[in-house]
């Protein structure tokens, strides 16, 4: 990997991909790893505090709103065996999909990879003259950089998501797959949009006011922009329909307003038909924000037709694989691409309470970013991701489509512990390159094939126990071990004791029990 | 019946008791015990780090050690998870010694569940005086279902009162070679499950798990609290 | 291999790359799991063009048990419901809230269901300006000149093609008479709906969808069907709840209930 600064932009060459950012403040983060991030966010108490305020509030309403189900599991069965049938068949149904776009009058671009689906959305607003785009909520086109691509291009991207709107004011990348800006505080929020307004705000404005702000100034940018760009919550193949799903409105304008709407989706999102859409559509809102339905939804299919009297003139879809297909065709994750992005697994995720989105230094983060992000760019970039949980289970839990998510952890474990080559398509040639594996891996390695080879053996692991107890005692204090010097233990016992090996192990005890049966 | 215990590696060297007391209240319900001797560890904290071939190693290890058992019973809910639900897993490429593994994970229990699920004891006798709180070891709960066992049978012993924490089930951060890789973490989160425990003002904790014991355990001593956190077999025990 | 069942042969498709390595992707993962039968048939819009009589037959037979789940639904969410037991009554509840609210400036979208009940007259009567939006030959001139008038309004008053009882939802089709924005645009939505268009669920509702679907060469009649629940909301600012953010900050639905008898 080349890296290059020129004059404030960072141009990155990967493979033969090409991405071109200026202030990407993501970038500037990743060099620090994973662990010193969580450990500043862990030590951002005004963090620590949004963070329990907003993840309490999420899992409380997503419980509250599967409590009231009649049968909550059999509904997340239905989801999950509509995702598994809709993935397993994923090549028809995009087919189909594609097909009825443009029976509806819509048309259908294939992008490999982020490169291709920006240079097509790029070239649509370049043919066209367009110089301001809208944009509603969407991932896909976080996941891509698409913001970054427009305005390299000369096409200003505005986000009309509330929170969306309040981090690309900030320059920032969203911390939560549905509350981008759960981080923010709203003194913050009041410095950002006095900037952006060029008018003064006061700093005890209450939030509805700064509501009303938005919506005025983004109202004017709603009507001016040449193009609407939105993400796809799901795309049902039988009728080409799109489904936007938003609670503030923006998502209606965003693409109802516009001459053009250009809507780009992971290929993942589709699904087959009305019915299963119905159930799906349940699950998201229910699981993303507690909601039995989101305040809009839209289901759009093609541009405006003739005897409407607004809509866009047309209709673009954008189905990106972006890593998507090689995932697929791995068993083990294929479950990954499951997800409906609803959020749930971070609200419940011990790991992203504390550490918040931005620690994960990725597009996606929490338990499935954790899994999505190693697998669309590379274990190699993202080593540590795999790393960023205590498998506690709870993440699977709260999934409506209970992706096994420690278990594909687990997997990518393996897959960096054991050095085996991940099949990388991402940037157009076939990326064989053995995993990187750090230092602190490799003496891990070594530590556990000792672990592995000597505990076949019970006399080793009878001699072990014995010499531990002779190690520790130097360090034992009042029956506990307050402190040990070397690391990785050392990190340990900065945060609790450890117990000290008994002087009797109960291998021991048992001759002596065993007596008393007899007895 | 003949129940076979297998102690786990974290209760053998660092808490023997836990494995002389649930001797003693499967005796008491008139089982007989044994303890295979050649039994060392079930390989979990290599298979969580993503050293497969290592904890498979392990596993055959245990399958012939416990083969043999009518029935085995384990005072650790992530180790009766490894052997139960991850065994079968690991060998997947290997029918001989998946039918093996199989075998052995369909004969394995956690202890409280194997009380009240196989055994149907909800009251084993015991007396404890004084307020608890009940914490859900991952494990246990998420991989076992492992919830309302332990707490039927708390809530059969004489004296004691079970107080409920606010999210018991919620990890208190321990997860293994977690809470050693990334110490800050697993210590932020340490630090809320105590916050919980010490809102319900109880003087005992009390889990199923020697992790959760040995990290809880170490949080609380070294804030300098009194509370004390305990192996559920540790209060049946008592009498 | 599960087929999905009265669906064009995809082979025939132009494929492209794209599916292509989706294929090849497919054929590399679990055959086991590439088997997967379809999770329940869905209904075809054949069958649905049968029972959509049945539906409608049903969803007005369950009007009154439908009508309580439908107000008790929106009004959680801040949606406010009202019955009406004649047109009269219609318009004094509309003129109410367009004075309590100060509105200068309504548009109506001209659902049929509205036809009969002089809301026209009777706005402009109070001093309101009216836009009134009626299928028309939407000449970009003539649509442009609409979008103007949308803008300005304060109150956007519509039908519903079909109501959800479920969630308390509307569904809004864009049509003819119904810009898909007009509702979206003004900071009050009031919405008059017959009662026959109340569904008891989402499954009837796709029955609903797939009959009309059908019934029109394949084609969805309208570009744009949109699920109404409530007026708009957010909670991006410290998780505080905020309604009013793009859309409208009331939405009232009000039942013509006198219209079952």
């Amino acid at each position: 990997m080349n890296k290059f600064r020129v004059s404030g932009f960072t141009l990155r060459v990967l493979g033969s991909g090409l991405l071109l950012s200026k202030h990407n403040p993501k970038r500037e983060t990743r060099n620090l790893n994973f662990a010193s991030r969580a450990r500043r966010a862990i030590a951002d108490e005004r963090l620590q505090g949004a963070l329990a305020r907003a993840m309490d509030h999420f899992v409380h309403g997503r419980e509250i709103a599967f409590a009231e189900l009649e049968d909550p599991a059999a509904l997340k069965q239905h989801g999950r065996a509509i995702r598994a049938h809709t993935l397993a068949h994923l090549d028809e149904y995009l087919a189909l999909l594609a097909q009825s776009v443009q029976r509806h009058g819509g048309h259908v671009h294939w992008a490999r990879d982020a490169a291709e689906a920006n240079r097509i959305v790029v070239e649509l607003a370049r043919e066209r003259g367009i110089r301001l785009a809208v944009k509603s909520k969407s991932m896909a086109t976080e996941e891509i950089y698409l913001n970054h691509a427009l305005e390299s291009a000369g096409v200003r991207p505005v986000e009309t998501d509330l929170g969306e709107w309040i981090i690309q004011l900030a320059g920032e990348t969203p911390s939560h797959i549905i509350g981008p800006a759960l981080h923010k505080t709203r003194a913050e929020v009041i410095a950002l949009f006095a900037k952006a307004t060029g008018r003064p705000v006061p700093p005890d404005a209450p939030i509805p006011d700064l509501t009303r702000i938005a919506r005025e100034e983004l109202r004017q940018h709603f009507l001016a922009a040449g193009m609407g760009i939105s993400g796809v919550n799901f795309a049902v193949a039988e009728t080409g329909t799109v489904v936007i799903v938003t609670n503030e409105g923006n998502g209606r304008f965003a693409t109802g307003l516009p001459p053009i709407h250009v809507a780009v989706m992971g290929a993942e999102k589709v699904v087959p038909t009305w019915e299963d859409l119905m159930v799906l559509l349940k699950l998201l809102t229910r699981s993303a924000t507690g909601q039995r339905i989101s305040s809009y939804v839209n289901c759009i299919t093609g541009p405006r037709r003739p005897n409407e009297p607004d809509g866009p003139d047309e209709f673009h879809l954008v189905i990106l694989d972006n890593g998507r297909s090689d995932v697929l065709g791995q068993s083990r994750f294929r479950e990954a691409l499951y997800c409906i992005r609803c959020g749930a697994c971070l609200n419940v995720c011990p790991v992203y309470r504390k550490v918040g989105g931005h620690a994960y230094g990725s597009v996606y983060p929490g338990p499935i970013g954790a899994v999505l992000t190693p697998l669309f760019q590379g274990l190699d970039k993202f080593p540590e991701l795999p790393h960023a949980s205590s498998l506690c289970g709870a993440c699977k839990d709260a999934c409506p489509i209970s992706i096994d998510l420690p278990r594909m952890l687990i997997d990518l474990r393996q897959i960096e512990a054991e050095g085996k080559p991940i099949l990388n398509f991402r940037f157009w040639i076939l990326d064989f390159r053995l995993l990187s594996t750090s230092n602190q891996r490799w003496v891990e390695r070594v530590l556990f094939r000792l672990y592995g080879w000597a505990l076949q053996y019970p006399v080793l692991y009878r001699l072990g126990a014995k010499v531990g107890y002779w190690v520790q005692r130097p360090l034992v204090r009042d029956g506990r071990i307050p402190s040990v010097p070397v690391p990785p233990f050392s990190g340990w016992t900065q945060f609790r004791d450890f117990p000290q090996v008994a002087a009797q192990p109960f291998h021991e005890r048992w001759s002596k029990l065993e007596d008393g049966e007899a007895a | 019946m003949r129940v076979a215990l297998f102690i786990s590696c974290l209760a053998d060297l660092f808490f023997p008791e836990v494995g002389e007391d649930v001797v003693k209240i499967l005796r008491r319900v008139g089982l007989q015990v044994t303890f295979p001797r050649n039994q060392t560890c079930c390989g979990q904290p290599a298979f969580n780090s993503g050293f497969k071939r290592d904890a498979r190693r392990l596993a055959r290890h245990f399958i012939q050690v416990f083969e043999d058992a009518e029935t085995i019973v384990t005072p650790s809910g992530s180790c009766a998870t490894m052997v139960r639900l991850e065994y079968p897993h690991l060998f997947e490429d290997d029918p001989a010694w998946q039918a093996r593994a199989q075998a052995v994970a369909a004969r394995t229990y956690e202890f409280s569940e194997f009380l009240v699920r196989i055994l149907k004891i909800e009251d084993v006798g015991a007396r404890f005086l004084g307020h608890v709180t009940y914490h859900d070891a991952c494990h246990a709960n998420r991989g076992l279902g492992i919830r309302e066992e332990p707490r039927r049978l708390l809530r059969h012993v004489r004296g004691l009162e079970l107080v409920e924490m606010d999210r018991p089930d919620w990890c208190c951060g321990f997860g293994g070679s977690f809470s050693v890789r990334l110490p800050d973490i697993s210590g932020a989160m340490l630090d809320e499950k105590l916050r919980r425990i010490k809102a319900t003002g109880v003087n005992t904790v009390i889990t199923t798990d020697a992790g959760c014991i040995m990290h809880m355990a170490g949080g609380l001593r070294q804030r300098g609290e009194t509370v004390q956190v305990l192996h559920l077999a540790r209060v049946l025990a008592h009498e | 291999m599960a087929r999905l069942h009265n669906y064009p042969r995809m082979a025939e498709l132009s494929t492209g790359a794209f599916l292509d390595r989706i294929r090849t992707a497919l054929r590399r993962g679990d055959r086991r799991e590439s088997a997967l039968a379809r999770p329940g048939e869905p209904v075809t819009p054949a069958d649905a063009r049968v029972h959509a009589n049945a539906v409608r037959a049903r969803a007005v037979a369950a009007f009154p048990v439908s009508l309580e789940c439908f107000a008790e639904k929106l009004t959680a969410v801040g949606g406010k419901v009202h019955c009406v037991e004649s047109a009269d009554q219609a318009r004094r509840l509309l003129l109410d809230l367009a004075a309590a609210q100060q509105v200068g400036h309504a548009a109506i979208c001209a659902y049929p269901d509205l036809a009969n009940l002089g809301l026209e007259d009777a706005l402009a009567e109070a001093g309101i300006t009216v836009t009134r939006v009626a299928p028309s030959d939407w000449t970009p001139e003539i649509r442009q000149a609409l979008r103007v008038d949308l803008v300005q309004a304060d109150l956007a008053i519509s039908g519903a093609d079909y109501a959800v009882a479920e969630t308390g939802t509307l569904v809004l089709a864009a049509g003819s008479f119904n810009p898909r924005t007009a509702t979206a645009l003004p900071r009050i939505h009031v919405a008059l709906v017959r009662p026959e268009r109340l569904l008891p669920t989402y499954q009837d509702l796709t029955l609903l969808l797939k009959a009309d679907w059908l019934s029109d060469d394949s084609q969805l009649s309208s570009s744009c069907f949109t699920f109404v629940t409530g007026p708009s909301r957010t909670g991006d600012i410290e998780q505080t709840l905020t309604i009013g953010a793009h859309g409208p900050g009331e939405m009232h639905v009000i039942w013509l209930v006198y219209e079952s008898r």
